[in-house]
């Protein structure tokens, strides 16, 4: 819809709208908020990389001590 | 035992240093990315209306020919015989009001109804895409298999344009759609064919655009800053 008038548009009850538009400014900041949650996620994903090698290299280490001993190893 | 509490906390800070970078990579592109968004333009073959208020006359047929033409009831509540409707309602989506200035001067009349913005607040308010605006037409819609009665529209909407049908059992959005079905038909909306002095014109935006930069390279001086409004 376009207007011409005489009158001052916010007379006529057509305010001046910011040059960002109310929901480019929203999603702006809802992508930055989005994007800085990947930090934790991306955390949490590297620390089950690390313990679930932890616990590789631990079950090695427990066959090696059966196989030498004979003995059922415990946790 | 192969792991010593020394490699075990140097693995996981060495972890944690590479998600926080990475993380942190990711947030920054990303945010880089929402920063240099352009701003959203109005489609190319954009359908629209120019109302130019100093042609109207306020004779009202267009609010008239509105409510025929999406068979809604004549608000009648004022007199009980003309349709006078005070502002948009649940059964009035386009109204001309009377802008008169205490001094006595300049008055104007304006036609209030949607301005299927280019970025509409509605669209991105409707959590359920039950307002979705036309990729080719740019015509702000409204479905009611996807509406759930919220209302965000209504609260979004910098003009408040939306109304909600707070009466009956199932309530609609009331909003100008630009007489779709009329559209779908090849025929104009009915707000502008009844127009006696042209105050509101149909047609495709970007014409629209340059009919309203014509009238004010014609008359400058006439209208208000010498610009349009409901360009940017």
């Amino acid at each position: 819809m376009l207007y011409l008038s005489a009158v001052p548009f916010k007379n006529l009850g057509l305010p001046e709208l910011p040059e960002e538009s109310i929901p480019q400014k929203y999603l702006k900041w809802q992508k930055r908020v989005y994007s800085y949650l990947a930090v934790p996620a991306v955390l949490y994903a590297s620390m089950v990389g690390v313990i679930h090698g932890n616990w590789r290299a631990h079950l090695d280490h427990m066959k090696e001590d059966e196989e030498k001993t004979g003995l059922r190893p415990q946790l | 035992m192969g792991i010593t509490r020394r490699d075990a906390l140097r693995r996981l800070t060495t972890g944690t240093v590479s998600a926080v970078a990475t993380g942190a990579a990711g947030g920054l592109a990303l945010s880089g990315v929402a920063a240099s968004e352009e701003k959203p333009q109005a489609p190319a073959e954009a359908l629209g209306m120019l109302y130019d208020a100093t042609r109207c006359v306020g004779c009202q047929s267009c609010v008239a020919a509105c409510a025929k033409a999406n068979n809604l009831a004549p608000d009648i509540r004022v007199n009980g015989l003309h349709q006078i409707a005070y502002d948009l309602n649940a059964t009035t989506k386009n109204i001309i009001k009377l802008y008169k200035p205490a001094d006595g001067k300049s008055y104007s009349y304006v036609k209030q109804q949607c301005m299927h913005c280019v970025d509409p607040a509605c669209v991105a308010g409707c959590m359920f895409k039950g307002l979705k605006k036309d990729p080719q037409t740019g015509v702000v819609s409204w479905n009611s298999k996807l509406c759930v009665g919220c209302r965000y529209c209504e609260i979004a909407c910098p003009y408040h344009i939306p109304k909600f049908q707070w009466e009956g059992f199932n309530p609609k959005i009331v909003k100008c759609e630009l007489c779709k079905e009329r559209l779908a038909k090849g025929v104009q909306p009915a707000c502008t064919e009844v127009c006696p002095k042209n105050a509101v014109i149909f047609g495709k935006r970007q014409e629209l655009l340059a009919e309203a930069n014509r009238r004010i390279a014609e008359s400058p001086g006439k209208y208000f800053e010498d610009r349009v409004y409901g360009e940017h």
